[in-house]
């Protein structure tokens, strides 16, 4: 029972945060439309099957299937990327806090030794 | 009784521990939708919502504590911290959010598609790049928990096997 109440508290702040952003988003745009700084949403009619078959073609002519180490390489590279930046940032925090650290250590004893 | 009371510690942490390093990695693989493929990335971060409400259910004490005690005496990093995962949760939800605006493939598949602008995309993108910065903050604070830690559990009981079996291999 506690454990279900908890869900529904996080997933209450999380349906309020999505809906803060949605009702955001849809003001917004609206907003806009009105002004003239945007155009409102086009519904565009087709034949059936005359849009799968551009999709089809279209698909046909860009996608090329790179090859397993070539994907390999890229997704390191790229996860590399992201864990670096992460990396940078606990060094940037850490580092000037475990210096300062010491750094009290040694003054304390320090002032002991007086 | 207390040593009740610290296996269950124990495990608490164990498990807290596990439930984070599975987030870091389906962070890390969802962070690339282009070579994870979009059924991957869209499936996966999905299911991350189980993995972020089990991390918050695992610290729920922590979070009340702290919001109890947030206007009163509180510690400077305390603080920070505490603002910073209110950061990373509202960030969460817009990255969360704005994924299931523009998903191509997870809600379709549940018969829901949306008539969106290019906007949504941005916003997930610039959210994306945001919970990054964030997460590597809230990493850094952890750090010395995260260390001792895998340290702990991880690092320590692998060195015994090794340690160990070195030995009987000594004996043999």
């Amino acid at each position: 029972m506690k454990i279900v109440s908890r869900v529904l508290i996080v997933l209450l702040a999380f349906g309020l945060v999505a809906g803060i952003l949605i009702a955001f988003d849809s003001a917004a745009s609206a907003l806009a439309v009105s002004a003239g700084l945007i155009d409102g949403p086009r519904v565009e009619q087709s034949e059936p099957g005359q849009n799968q078959e551009q999709e089809d073609t279209s698909e046909n002519e860009t996608r090329s299937t790179p090859s397993i180490t070539y994907m390999i390489k890229r997704w390191v590279l790229s996860t590399g990327k992201n864990v670096f930046v992460m990396a940078v940032l606990v060094v940037a925090i850490v580092f000037p806090k475990s210096l300062a650290k010491r750094n009290r250590k040694m003054s304390h004893q320090k002032n002991l030794g007086k | 009784m207390s040593s009740e009371v610290e296996k269950g510690a124990v495990s608490q942490t164990k498990s807290k521990l596990w439930v984070d390093i599975l987030i870091f990695v389906g962070f890390l693989v969802t962070m690339e939708p282009g070579l994870s493929r979009l059924t991957i990335h869209e499936w996966l971060s999905l299911s991350m919502i189980m993995g972020m409400l089990v991390h918050l259910l695992i610290n729920w004490d922590w979070i009340i504590e702290i919001t109890r005690r947030f206007l009163g005496r509180l510690g400077g990093q305390t603080r920070i911290n505490y603002i910073l995962n209110w950061l990373l949760f509202i960030d969460g939800t817009l990255l969360m959010v704005s994924g299931l605006m523009i998903s191509e493939v997870a809600m379709p598949a549940l018969g829901l598609k949306f008539q969106i602008g290019d906007g949504w995309s941005k916003l997930h993108d610039l959210s994306a790049n945001t919970v990054l910065i964030l997460l590597g903050l809230h990493t850094a604070l952890h750090w010395n928990w995260i260390v001792s830690t895998v340290m702990r559990y991880i690092i320590n009981p692998i060195s015994r096997v090794i340690f160990r079996s070195k030995q009987t291999d000594g004996v043999l």
